[in-house]
């Protein structure tokens, strides 16, 4: 799962065509990434805009140095992290929390590998305390670098490597 | 507080663990009518921040000339 190719100087002048390669190539994945961290899909889809119209915004001052994914990530989790606790302030997320279905959304239901089943991977992955699930996530689903996802989670990149580590071995462990 | 174990990043199990992860963890695309919603406002916005910069740089040109012509009007 590679970073794709952003061209930056085209992005900081908001071509139309370099917004559009971004959109394509991130959507989906800050969606994936904000419903794994808790979100329901309409909470997700609206911060994934609000992430989107924050980085168009602030195109101008991109610097070529710039990783747009590591700062699209970095506006997404901020979002979500902000949503949630204003959702918690305001009751909004104990009635998202009720019109949940039972259980986490289930991706293939065939066997993942030898007797794991996605399902359990997923009850696993949710059950790791959040400061690993999201290290886990950014890594391993998302692709990102764990030196991206350190900046990301506002982390040293040996801490993030630490938390790494600990989620990969609780997720082993509780593998069957 | 759990140890740090060093042999818990090797490259192999760890990546195996990364894409069975991945493959459950798999979420659909956005619904299609979601996907152009959200590029109808990510384009828009662009937009108006292009517009806006546009007419910054207008305004800032102006300035400038003022300036100038000022400059010139008191010691040319």
């Amino acid at each position: 799962m590679d970073a794709p190719e952003v061209d930056i100087r085209a992005l900081r002048r908001l071509d139309a065509e370099a917004v559009d390669t971004v959109f394509d190539a991130y959507a989906d994945r800050l969606a994936r990434f904000l419903r794994r961290l808790g979100a329901g899909p309409e909470v997700a889809e609206e911060l994934v805009q609000e992430s989107f119209v924050r980085l168009v915004r602030h195109a101008p001052r991109l610097t070529d140095e710039t990783r747009v994914g590591a700062w699209l990530y970095t506006v997404a989790r901020n979002l979500w992290r902000s949503h949630r606790r204003w959702a918690w302030v305001d009751g909004t997320r104990l009635l998202e929390l009720a019109s949940r279905p039972a259980s986490a959304p289930v991706g293939p239901a065939e066997l993942v590998e030898a007797g794991r089943t996605a399902a359990h991977v997923q009850a696993v992955v949710a059950a790791l305390p959040e400061a690993q699930r999201e290290v886990f996530l950014l890594v391993a689903v998302e692709g990102l670098t764990p030196q991206d996802a350190a900046e990301v989670l506002g982390l040293s990149a040996e801490a993030a490597r630490q938390r790494l580590a600990r989620a990969r071995r609780a997720i082993e462990e509780a593998l069957p | 507080m759990i140890p740090d174990d060093p042999n818990a990043t090797t490259a192999e199990p760890a990546a195996a663990l990364d894409t069975l992860a991945a493959r459950a963890l798999a979420t659909p695309p956005l619904p299609p009518e979601a996907r152009a919603r959200l590029r109808a406002v990510v384009r828009n916005e662009a937009r108006r921040v292009r517009v806006g910069l546009a007419e910054a740089s207008l305004h800032a040109g102006f300035a400038v000339g003022a300036l100038v012509w000022a400059a010139v009007a008191a010691f040319g």
